[in-house]
């Protein structure tokens, strides 16, 4: 079953060869069909057998790839359809000795190492060679596009964050900061404005726009006030491009923006994955570089630095939230204990005085005087449980080993690093206030993620795991949902189809059915008292709070998880 | 391979700074290769296929298929540096720029290019209106009299609508023809402008210009500052400290123990083990084996024994265990040992053993 040349040959062997194909190209057509069907992950083989199985789903190729769904083997089919829409240079441009078209030559070896081939496997070789033509074709395309729809920044030595000179395009309704500057004294004697504020990208943004053909990036060096003047470092339409640099080629983006302001592979790798199926990504507010914090205005730097501090602190916790909120909790708890243990004192001295209950005398249930299967459970409890008691304590990184504010992550590398938001989510770059606390409030994050590298880090422990829980919100409550994450399911009262029934009896007007509800209601009303309490299970399995992580091996990027539920919040008596 | 034509760019954007070596570029730590020839041929010749990382170019919105730059495993990168196949070129933390006079030189080769590009396709742009000119005109006589015939109902049917606009239109929204009769100072002002809007911007810069296909290189324009890093042919090193603990010689001999008996690897996290082996090329062959590789001496459990095998099987593949042993600890075992182990032995320490789950009936 696993034979290549079956599924590569089962279009031409068809009787109705073509359908299998338009298929394919219709699927090709749409670029969003690969996203959708791209649930699962992001090994590219995987993947791609996993589309590949959708348009030959309707041929033959159905059960193989139900089957090998997750199955990590490339088809031809496939790769020929993305070689076809990739992008080449337009032939008006075959001047200057460009080729529009580079022919990749598909070295072949070891022929001479073969046998005589029977005919079957020369036409596997066949096959091979094809898919690896499509492969290599697949390749070539060129970054970049018509010159009027490319935006251009630039950056130099000095702020390695990409400065704005032509937008163009909606992308950038979600990309980029805007950071204010003040003017120069000597500026603002020549009556020039207090500040003025540029638009900046982050490393992964200009990195993702570079190497997705939408942005030509400039290089230049420090520029002296002299140049400036003189029109360095500004677009020159007579020079189509920037006076004094010259572009960056995407291997220098990759060189100078991963690394860069704990932009590691990993977190580019999952920014970029979510950005080229439409999401919209922002870095949490503690991992955006100070330099796009920072507020020279100085009416508002007091008031900005005190909200920058807390929240760097515990961001996304309400202020004040800290540990010694649970002091009254501790406090009630060692009532609690004073209380229970009074109490046992008093049921001995009332078992031994009216010689009550002695049933229970001796063993651990000693003292319980309540009249629940709870209250027994309460009873036999010694180690306290659920999310809002403390943990132990564990020691913090010393704060002289976090140099940068990225180091925090060596300690605990699943803290969010990213917000996400669906494509479909309401986001403005100044409602969302680079991720100010009332900025997440207006536009929440459908997702908080963080991104790990799967060789080199383990399984978070409980106190990483809490350290995030503390951070996000609460997980929205709604309706159970088919598929995703699953939300509280309001307890569905019995009332609605009882009443329905009597609706439709009623129009009937049957007699009989009328004892019958009456009897339902008196055995419903009954069964209330002794029917087990309800339990959400799809809420226990989603938990109350939740983050997700991007696994990343050798740039292959799954998603993970984690949900924080607790039996005890759930507790069936 | 060197004189290939890159995709793009002139073919001597870039050349390989020692013959014969593949240039590997090192960002943060992981090789990276650029270019679809050398991907070509490190996937035909070498065995290796990388991962393809890139945002494909003209399909830009999916994951399913991506482009170059291709990353290479860690122990992709090392065998291949090992066997001296290829060498590591620490791409630099900031484009090291280059000296005035060849920005100047650059920028004066781009201006040339561009106004030909552009100049290119204003011809073609005119010589596409001229055709399509001549395609109208060769209609003929039919074709110009019912054209005519059109134009003619068409300018009846506005003049009708002008005249009952005229009439019950208000004077809010006046027509030209209206305008022009009335001898209104400010509707000659008006008329003025609107020719003159037009004429400012083709005055002052060609904005007329078609546009021109604006390449984002995928290699610098300027190779020099790339050719004056010295590459690293040894490792492990600095900056790919890769081969460095036990684990890591472990995975290192496994893999290319196996790339040397013809097998070839993928990526196996999602499969439950560190590669998923292959017979052959992927593009032909399935996986046939998911492997975990045990450094010496680290017990098995048995229960772990039953998961593999459960893993393999599910995914119909085996599973395979690499045994490593320390090359150095192989000479120790080796003595009275049969022959044939021996042999075995030689190949970097590595026993296999394939796994299957099964069961009688």
């Amino acid at each position: 079953m696993n034979n290549p040349q079956c599924s590569a040959e089962a279009g031409p062997s068809r009787s109705k060869p073509s359908t299998p194909r338009k298929n394919i190209h219709a699927s090709g057509s749409t670029p969003s069909t690969p996203a959708q069907n791209n649930d699962e992950g992001d090994n590219p083989r995987t993947d791609l057998s996993a589309i590949a199985s959708t348009p030959g789903g309707t041929g033959g190729g159905d059960g193989e790839g139900e089957e090998d769904g997750d199955e990590e083997r490339m088809d031809i089919k496939l790769i020929q359809s993305f070689a076809d829409k990739i992008q080449h240079l337009p032939s008006t441009s075959e001047t200057d000795g460009i080729t529009a078209r580079s022919k990749i030559i598909i070295p072949r070896r070891g022929e001479k190492d073969f046998e005589p081939l029977s005919e079957t496997v020369n036409l596997q070789e066949m096959m091979l060679q094809k898919s690896r033509e499509a492969l290599f074709n697949a390749l070539v395309g060129v970054r970049g596009g018509n010159s009027k729809s490319i935006a251009h920044a630039i950056i130099t030595p000095s702020n390695p964050y990409p400065k704005m000179l032509i937008t163009h395009g909606h992308l950038f309704d979600t990309i980029g900061m805007s950071i204010r500057y003040s003017t120069s004294t000597k500026d603002q004697e020549k009556g020039k404005s207090k500040g003025y504020s540029q638009t900046e990208l982050l490393p992964e943004e200009a990195l993702y726009l570079l190497e997705r053909g939408t942005l030509q990036i400039w290089v230049s060096k420090d520029l002296t006030d002299e140049e400036k003047e003189n029109g360095w470092g500004e677009w020159s339409e007579e020079e189509y491009g920037v006076k004094g640099a010259i572009e960056m080629s995407v291997m220098d983006g990759f060189g100078t923006f991963i690394g860069r302001d704990g932009l590691s592979w990993e977190r580019y790798q999952a920014y970029a994955y979510l950005k080229r199926l439409g999401y919209t990504v922002q870095r949490t507010r503690r991992f955006i570089p100070d330099h796009f914090l920072f507020d020279p205005s100085p009416f508002s730097t007091l008031s900005k630095e005190s909200t920058v501090d807390s929240n760097e602190l515990h961001p996304g916790m309400q202020p004040f939230h800290t540990w010694w909120l649970n002091i009254p909790k501790w406090i009630t708890g060692l009532f609690r204990y004073i209380g229970r243990s009074v109490k046992n004192v008093v049921g001995r001295i009332s078992g031994v005085g009216l010689f009550a209950d002695k049933r229970l005398k001796g063993t651990l249930l000693e003292g319980w005087n309540g009249n629940s299967y709870k209250s027994i459970f309460q009873h036999l409890r010694i180690i306290p449980q659920g999310h809002s008691q403390p943990l132990p304590t564990r020691a913090s990184p010393p704060s002289e080993s976090l140099k940068s504010k990225y180091d925090i992550l060596q300690h605990n590398p699943y803290l969010p690093f990213y917000h996400i938001w669906k494509p479909s989510a309401p986001f403005t770059k100044r409602g969302w206030d680079k991720g100010s606390e009332q900025g997440l409030k207006d536009y929440p994050p459908t997702y908080w993620a963080g991104v790990v590298d799967s060789r080199t880090t383990p399984i978070p422990t409980i106190q990483q795991l809490d350290e995030i829980f503390h951070m996000v919100p609460d997980e929205p409550k709604g309706p159970v949902k088919k598929v995703g994450p699953q939300y509280i399911k309001p307890p569905r009262p019995p009332r609605p189809t009882n009443n329905n029934y009597n609706k439709k009896t009623n129009t009937s007007n049957s007699p009989n059915s009328y004892l019958q509800s009456f009897f339902k209601l008196i055995g419903l009303g009954k069964k209330e008292d002794d029917k087990p309490p309800f339990v959400n299970i799809p809420a226990i399995r989603n938990g109350d709070r939740a983050f997700i992580v991007a696994v990343n091996d050798s740039g292959n990027t799954g998603w993970v998880r984690f949900g924080r539920s607790g039996f005890a919040e759930y507790a069936p008596v | 391979m060197a004189d290939l034509p890159k995709n793009g760019e002139s073919s001597t954007s870039i050349s390989t700074p020692k013959e014969g070596l593949i240039p590997l570029y090192l960002v943060n730590g992981v090789a990276t290769v650029w270019d679809a020839q050398v991907a070509a041929t490190l996937h035909c010749i070498h065995n290796i296929s990388g991962l393809r990382a890139g945002t494909l170019p003209g399909v830009s919105q999916q994951n399913g298929f991506l482009g170059l730059p291709l990353t290479l495993m860690k122990e992709e990168t090392a065998s291949l540096v090992q066997q001296g196949i290829a060498h590591l070129i620490p791409l630099p933390s900031f484009p090291t720029l280059p000296t005035a006079d060849d920005i100047s030189q650059h920028t004066a080769k781009r201006i040339e290019r561009i106004r030909k590009l552009e100049q290119h396709a204003r011809e073609l742009e005119e010589e596409r209106q001229k055709l399509s000119s001549q395609a109208f005109e060769k209609g003929g006589e039919k074709a110009r009299a019912k054209r005519e015939a059109r134009a003619r109902a068409k300018a009846e049917k506005e003049k009708e609508q002008k005249l009952r606009d005229g009439l019950f239109g208000d004077d809010t929204t006046p027509t030209p023809s209206i305008q022009e009769s009335s001898t209104d100072i400010n509707t000659h002002v008006k008329l003025e402008v609107t020719v003159t809007t037009p004429a400012t911007p083709s005055g002052s810069i060609p904005k007329d210009s078609p546009g021109h296909f604006l390449t984002i290189p995928s290699h610098p324009p300027i190779p020099s500052s790339i050719k004056s890093i010295q590459p690293i042919t040894s490792i492990p090193h600095p900056l790919f400290p890769f081969p460095s603990t036990p684990r890591d010689q472990a995975l290192l001999d496994v893999f290319t123990t196996l790339q040397k008996r013809g097998y070839r690897m993928g990526l196996g996290p999602r499969f439950g083990g560190e590669y998923l082996i292959y017979p052959g090329d992927y593009l032909r062959y399935h996986a046939h084996f998911t492997s975990q590789v045990i450094v010496q001496d680290e017990p098995i459990k048995p229960s772990e024994l039953v998961a593999w095998g459960r893993l393999g099987t599910g995914t119909k593949k085996a599973g395979l265990l690499c045994c490593w042993t320390d090359a150095g600890m192989n000479t120790k075992l080796r003595e009275g040992r049969e022959n044939e182990e021996e042999k075995e032995e030689e190949e970097g320490g590595v026993e296999f053993y394939s796994l299957e789950w099964a069961n009688f009936g």
